[in-house]
């Protein structure tokens, strides 16, 4: 399954909201946005029960009163704020995230550091883990330069930071302190045998990641550096 | 920046001053990036499981409120309406004192706290819990950045007080009472994670802070060394403001120089 072909399964599967959980290690909790949503069909039963009541009204021949009507106004004006306006109550993570599984691409990544259990036969844990993955097309059609990169990547959680290129010394220092999520770090290409746009992200690793012809398949955001503009994509999205 | 750090000496002066200097680095790691499940999560600092549930229930409350108050608004524009409306707001402001007070207590002392060393001079099973090996702590510390010299004094102030404790040595006069405090303190409700100042006589500007070991924040789940690292902030004393911190804080290096300590051999 080439990349296209992935980006258009994450795109249906976002459609029937069901991406956002295979995504997602653990649930968020309770979502002011989703609650923001729920309370719109509230809104709109006051809305049609006073209509309701203003017709039954009228139909006894008088006149609404206009306060009524300015009533109806008001509960419609709420009804369609909450309609049209729940996603403004998303946070920033769940914004990025929507934006990622609208707008992501779907790219090739090497892990360069993930926790031992991750490759236990029984795992069926997500554990957190380093990939490099790269925006070239090139690193899609050569997914060994890229796992390569990784294995020289990950050999510079043990050099001396004090004898490092100040662009190296920022891999090597989240290699070494192994705490998640951090920013994505960009990578130069020189370490990445050419590959151009290759960035050092922590994530949290399915079980059984999706792999794409010898390398796995991550979601991201083009330069966007925060933590969570990265997934890796599970198995379970094919 | 320095080289990795895998083993550190006690007697290692650069390699003490380089963990140090790590330590402070990956704490800042934690700030910068708001990773606070790093030193605990929040609000579990200064909150309870007891008090995030019961903030969700006045969110679910505060919803429920607002839904009833439009069905009601299709009805009348009566006091029921109004007095629904004037209670949406009132539970959030319960959600707050119940939960938001807590989490700004919890991030508050995350951003001040500093990681340091502590050298243990007694410590007692916590007889409440009979399935877990959780220990309840007295220890000397510096509460400032710590450096070599400062690590030192932490170390020999632990040593001596903890001889005085097991009887080893004798104990001074004006220190019988302080001594006699933490020998025969078992009282878990005095392990809070609270600081007192130590009589000049062990050691100028260190503590004696008293806090709770929970063993799945030690290496192997079990505490066996006299030093362990904690965070805590300098500036307040108060129940809560030192909690052990987990190894990925202290590294590879503080971890070799907590396991150079065993518990079991006299310092």
């Amino acid at each position: 399954m080439n990349h296209a072909a992935i980006r258009d399964r994450l795109t249906e599967l976002e459609k029937q909201r069901k991406l956002e959980k295979l995504l997602a290690k653990d649930d968020a909790g309770l979502s002011w946005a989703d609650m923001a949503w729920l309370l719109q069909i509230p809104a709109f039963c006051g809305v049609a029960i006073h209509v309701v009541r203003i017709g039954l009204a009228a139909s006894g021949g008088q006149e609404p009163p206009a306060e009524d009507l300015a009533w109806a106004l008001l509960l419609a004006l709420i009804a369609v704020v909450l309609h049209r306006g729940w996603p403004m109550f998303r946070t920033r993570a769940e914004r990025l995230g929507h934006r990622l599984r609208r707008a992501g691409v779907v790219v090739p990544a090497a892990i360069v550091q993930v926790n031992h259990a991750h490759f236990a036969d029984d795992n069926r844990e997500w554990h957190p883990g380093s990939i490099l993955l790269s925006f070239d097309p090139l690193a899609a059609a050569h997914p060994q330069r890229l796992s390569d990169a990784a294995q020289r990547i990950f050999a510079l959680r043990e050099l001396d930071r004090r004898t490092l290129p100040a662009e190296q010394v920022v891999l090597a220092w989240d290699l070494y302190h192994s705490m998640w999520p951090v920013k994505s770090s960009p990578v130069p290409a020189e370490l990445c045998d050419g590959l151009r746009d290759c960035v050092l992200a922590t994530v949290m690793l399915p079980p059984e990641p999706l792999e794409d012809g010898g390398a796995l398949a991550a979601l991201a955001l083009p330069r966007d550096l925060s933590p969570d503009a990265v997934r890796v994509l599970p198995g379970e999205v094919c | 920046m320095g080289p990795p750090l895998h083993v550190v000496a006690a007697t290692d002066e650069a390699g003490l001053r380089l963990l140090f200097q790590e330590q402070r680095a990956r704490m800042a790691v934690v700030r910068d990036h708001a990773i606070w499940h790093w030193l605990g999560g929040v609000p579990q600092g200064f909150g309870s499981p007891k008090a995030a549930l019961r903030g969700v229930h006045l969110q679910l409350g505060f919803v429920a409120v607002i839904a009833v108050a439009l069905v009601v608004a299709g009805f009348t524009r009566g006091p029921v309406l109004w007095g629904a409306a004037a209670l949406a707001p009132l539970l959030l402001v319960a959600r707050d004192l119940a939960f938001g007070r807590h989490v700004r207590a919890t991030v508050r002392l995350y951003r001040r706290a500093i990681l340091v060393p502590v050298s243990i001079v007694h410590r007692s099973l916590d007889s409440t819990l009979d399935d877990l090996e959780v220990w309840n702590v007295s220890a000397v510390l510096s509460p400032l950045a710590p450096d070599p010299a400062s690590f030192r004094r932490v170390l020999e102030a632990g040593a001596r007080l903890r001889a005085m404790v097991e009887r080893r040595s004798e104990v001074p006069g004006p220190l019988a009472d302080l001594v006699d405090a933490i020998k025969s303190d078992i009282d878990p409700a005095h392990f809070c994670g609270s600081r007192v100042p130590l009589p000049e006589a062990i050691g100028a500007g260190l503590e004696l802070a008293r806090f709770v070991v929970p063993p799945r924040l030690l290496p192997d789940e079990r505490l066996t060394s006299r030093l362990l690292f904690v965070f805590l902030d300098p500036g307040n004393r108060a129940p809560g403001h030192v909690r052990v911190a987990q190894p990925l804080l202290y590294g590879e290096g503080g971890e070799s120089l907590s396991a150079a300590m065993p518990w079991e051999a006299k310092p």
